[in-house]
């Protein structure tokens, strides 16, 4: 097995290069919060903003798992339902008396046993992401649903509810936790061989198959990887409601995919963007918390994340003046 | 380039013709899922005595139609290298637009409404798509959130209604009418299919759609054609949805904003159940319309076995990946499939042809 | 070779499935009964969504009270969908049953089902939810606008038993379709208002716990001296409770929690003094109901309406707090 021997302009991904991918991001953002902060009474105090940060921590877990995943030109539809049954393991496992921690550790070895699912169909079976994801989603939801008889497993569980309600260092755990994440995956991504493998592999599977790279292995890991977010998704959602659900996560998947996509990493995979997928989750959280604060019914918030990743993705497109050729998104 | 040029740039990267004799691979492309129907509906009759039954099968076909329009019209978008998720938010709006313009002008106007609005949403999508270059995932994912949430604020005030007065009228039969036997919507589903099948087959549109699909190279050589092609094909999604509304809102006589949510899931499943390749260029009408079928046939023969909702989830599921799994093997063994090796020959073709 | 292999294996695949699933089989007693007597009649049930607790209660008691008048039972789960919703309700009608009983999951979505019920002669019956303005025969609801004007009057009692000074409350709301739930809290905040309170938030959960807790942590970063708060169904109560909580404040002293539907979880949180109160149905109750009304409809008996205009019969709801928590804990 050989390497290309990495030189360093030439196959690692530059910080500097990703960032400025996901700048732009910081406009909008900017504007909504100038906007909220005049227009929404309540907006701008210590509160409600941390509030959002909270919002945008939790939902930015998966995000960045998902931006590997694009990275590498696919993507995972299940997670949502990996959220609902990573939380029931947990919460049954508490429920039943086997304790907080060993809770915990079933729900990520879950997570990363559907994630390694996920990872086999594709490699070896051979079939597309899009669908084997997609099929996984209701598999697993289903697990879920049979595995809670159709019961939700309450929970009260103090070490659970530090997922929801700790501050360590008066700093919410979630938000801390974002932040392990994100110098984990910047540091993952721009700075070890495999994020450069996993980008050569989103901008040319068969060449970098050709090169040597153990791609089937890179790609499982990546599954596993996402799995492995999505139980954290679950613990903290079910420590938030102290309880475990077949029923939650539904629709899960798309938050995630959308804020990786509004944040600048390309769905043609070789390039990431783990900034732009930050601001994408904040930019998000902000717009839904405004329109908490001015009573906006929900279907105005549906329209406004839409508009929002559509106009996007048309002002950047069109600033790339992207060729016919790429209208076909490989999958 | 001219127009017949790239016609015959595409044609000449279509796949070696078939060997003669019987090749299991184009059987299977054209056949299998269709095989895989008449099996399971064997296992159907023998399990569940009743299914038989007039009232049964008249259940199963007159139920499958909404989904197996749209899922014709997904067929070809993924054949032509794309696809839509946004049929689910379109199918919400236009069904509440086809009910309000009931309310206001009666028959006429609910069928020109549902029509239209089904054609101004693939339009906008496929002005996304071809003029503003927003990858097609991209956009009809923000536009499933969008057309959703037109539908949500239209029925703020509560859901759009076909009110029971009108149950003997014309518009409410279209949805419970059997012409000898075989309900109507099955039968504008046949309709669809035929219509879909001369044009795809049959027309130099058609082609031109598979071609530009298979080959994205073709596709760059001709810009704007490709271009116009692909905007034909999301005007069809949206008129598909159009011609479903009819035939689901006339069952179901309500909608709202939340109206069949992962609906366009489920019609990208069933097209790519029935052979459709999301790599592009390869796709089979059979065998969308016979995974229609299948699906139908399969939740009506779990549901009245009593197996619980979960459990049906869980085989519905393990069903796709078994499908896919046998056409993911099939093209992991190079020898086994004859387009696989054309594409990889793909660049050498075009110098020779150039 | 390869491929004969592989479509062995397809159709092995198949018929393996199919065969197993004959073991898996949950189902119940076949419609129609054996035609033996004439006596022998079916009840088809249609239900919501078997995934909710609410329904689950609401279908033992239905089974309960057709197996108690030695009638057979045929169930069918809408899965929260107004397609299946129709088509199954339809196969129910075609299979022959003698009575429908369904609570429906779009109660707009009735006309079909209804027309073809005429058309076969069958009484049907709608559990809660709502009636779409069809001609049902008789449609069984909790009082939903009373459950609300209850939770009001109840937040109120509490906050001059507490000593709050706030007068700010909260109403979180079920999804926007669901148009009969609505009627708690329209109830909820009539009462509310005309008790001198002000409604500062008022936002739908979309019947969904996760986002009641992030409504509930946005409306409390906003208003911090709110006083109570009322949300549609008890999943929700009992999320904004947890919200509460993690927020550093007591979701029973310091703000009043009140949910609805009368839920296990909220049971044990009223129990466990993490909510104040909910507004319990009695599905169970409801369900039997329905069976009684549905004999009434076969021996031509006259019914009892409470508003015999919609042809509706009330199932009284009950406020349930820390006082008397503990006959309804099973």
């Amino acid at each position: 097995m050989t390497v290309l021997a990495p030189t360093k302009k030439k196959s690692s991904i530059s910080f500097v290069q990703e960032a400025l991918r996901g700048l732009p991001l910081a406009i909008p953002l900017a504007l909504v919060v100038i906007g909220l902060a005049i227009g929404a009474p309540g907006f701008l105090t210590s509160t409600n903003l941390e509030n959002v940060l909270f919002a945008a921590s939790v939902l930015v877990i998966p995000g960045l798992a998902m931006t590997l995943c694009i990275t590498m030109g696919e993507f995972d539809l299940s997670i949502g339902s990996t959220v609902a049954l990573t939380g029931a393991v947990a919460c049954t496992a508490i429920a039943s008396g086997m304790g907080t921690g060993v809770g915990l550790v079933l729900a990520l070895l879950v997570g990363a046993i559907v994630g390694l699912l996920n990872g086999l169909i594709i490699t070896k079976l051979g079939v597309t992401p899009f669908i084997a994801t997609l099929a996984t989603l209701v598999i697993v939801r289903g697990v879920a649903q049979a595995f809670t008889n159709g019961r939700d497993v309450i929970v009260s569980d103090p070490v659970l509810k530090y997922f929801a309600s700790g501050r360590p260092l008066g700093i919410p755990f979630p938000i801390l936790l974002a932040i392990v994440a994100l110098v984990f995956m910047l540091w993952l991504t721009y700075r070890t061989r495999f994020g450069r493998w996993v980008a050569a592999i989103g901008s040319n599977r068969d060449a970098a198959r050709l090169s040597g790279l153990p791609v089937d292995r890179i790609r499982i890991l990546v599954y596993v990887i996402i799995g492995i977010a999505g139980a954290l998704w679950g613990i903290m959602i079910s420590a938030q409601l102290q309880k475990g659900s077949g029923q939650l996560g539904v629709g899960f998947e798309l938050d995630a995919i959308t804020i990786v996509v509004i944040g600048g990493t390309s769905l043609l995979g070789g390039r990431a963007s783990v900034v732009g997928t930050v601001l994408g989750a904040l930019l998000i959280e902000t717009i839904s918390n405004g329109l908490n604060l001015l009573n906006v019914p929900p279907a105005y918030q549906r329209i406004s994340i839409g508009i929002l990743l559509v106009g996007a993705l048309a002002i950047q497109a069109i600033r790339r003046k992207v060729p016919v050729e790429a209208l076909d998104d490989k999958h | 380039m001219t127009n017949t040029d790239t016609a015959m740039l595409a044609a000449s990267i279509q796949p070696p013709p078939q060997k003669k004799g019987f090749s299991f691979g184009a059987f299977w492309d054209s056949w299998g899922i269709a095989s895989v129907l008449v099996v399971l509906v064997i296992v159907a009759v023998i399990l569940e005595p009743d299914f038989l039954s007039m009232g049964n099968i008249q259940s199963i076909l007159r139920e499958s139609a909404y989904l197996g329009i749209v899922a014709c019209a997904m067929t070809f978008a993924i054949m032509n290298g794309t696809f839509d998720l946004s049929v689910g938010g379109q199918l919400a709006l236009v069904s509440v637009v086809t009910l309000f313009a009931y309310g206001v002008g009666g028959t006429p106007l609910a069928l020109a409404a549902a029509i239209g609005t089904g054609i101004a949403c693939g339009l906008i999508n496929g002005a996304l798509v071809t003029a503003l270059r927003v990858p097609p995932f991209v956009a009809t994912l923000g536009m499933l959130f969008v057309f959703r949430g037109i539908a949500y604020v239209l029925t703020q005030n509560g859901p759009a209604v076909l009110p029971y007065s009108e149950v003997k009228s014309p518009f409410a039969q279209i949805g419970s009418l059997n012409v000898v036997g075989i309900p109507l919507t099955f039968i504008i589903m046949l309709l669809v299919f035929g219509v879909g099948y001369v044009v795809l087959r049959r027309t130099g549109t058609g082609r031109k759609v598979i071609a530009f699909g298979s080959s994205p190279l073709a596709a760059k050589f001709s810009g704007i054609s490709a271009a116009r092609i692909r905007l034909f094909v999301f005007v069809i999604l949206g008129l598909s949805v159009g011609i479903a509304t009819l035939t689901y809102i006339t069952r179901v006589w309500t909608a709202d904003g939340s109206a069949q949510d992962g609906f366009e899931l489920r019609v990208i499943t069933a097209a790519v159940l029935g052979g459709a390749s999301l790599q592009g260029g390869k796709g089979s009408l059979v065998g969308t319309f016979s995974a229609v079928l299948l699906v139908s046939v399969l939740n009506d023969l779990l549901v009245s076995m009593g197996v619980g909702a979960s459990y049906q989830r869980i085989i519905l599921g393990c069903v796709l990946i078994v499908a896919l799994a046998i056409d993911g093997l099939r093209t992991k063994f190079p020898g086994s499939s004859a387009l696989r090796k054309a594409l990889s020959f793909r660049n050498k073709r075009v110098a020779t042809a150039g | 070779m390869k491929h004969t292999k592989m479509w062995l294996m397809a159709g092995a695949i198949t018929a393996t499935a199919a065969l197993a699933l004959t073991g898996c089989s949950t189902g119940d007693a076949p419609a129609g009964g054996d035609g033996e007597t004439k006596t022998d009649i079916t009840v088809g049930f249609s239900v919501y969504d078997m995934q909710y607790e609410f329904f689950q209660e609401m279908e033992a008691g239905t089974k309960a009270a057709v197996e108690a008048n030695g009638w057979d039972y045929v169930l069918h789960d809408e899965k929260s969908d107004e397609n299946e919703m129709v088509t199954g309700a339809q196969a129910l009608l075609d299979q022959g049953v003698d009575v429908l009983i369904i609570s429906p999951f779009k109660p707009d979505a009735l006309g079909p089902i209804i027309a073809k019920a005429q058309e076969l002669g069958v009484p049907v019956i709608v559990d809660d939810i709502g009636g779409g303005g069809t001609p049902y025969d008789a449609i069984v609801v909790s009082d939903n606008k009373d459950g609300g004007v209850q939770a009001a009057d109840f937040i109120d009692a509490q906050v001059k038993e507490l000593g709050l000074t706030s007068k700010k409350v909260v109403s979180i709301t079920c999804e926007p379709s669901a148009v009969y739930a609505a009627q708690r809290n329209i109830g909820f905040v009539e009462q509310i208002e005309s008790l001198g309170y002000e409604v500062v938030t008022e936002l739908s959960g979309n019947s969904k716990a996760e986002e009641a807790y992030t409504i509930m942590k946005d409306a409390l970063a906003k208003d911090p001296d709110v006083a109570g708060v009322f949300a549609c169904n008890d999943p929700m109560a009992v999320a904004a409770a947890n919200a509460i909580s993690d927020a550093g404040k007591n979701p029973t002293t310091d703000i009043v929690t009140v949910g609805y539907n009368g839920d296990g979880e909220a049971l044990t949180a009223i129990d466990g003094g993490t909510l104040s109160a909910t507004v319990a149905q009695d599905p169970k109750g409801m369900g039997a109901l329905t069976v009684d009304l549905a004999k009434k409809l076969l021996d031509k008996e006259d019914i009892e309406f409470g508003n015999a205009d919609e042809r509706e019969v009330y199932q009284p709801v009950t406020l349930i707090t820390k006082a008397n928590v503990a006959d309804f804990l099973k």
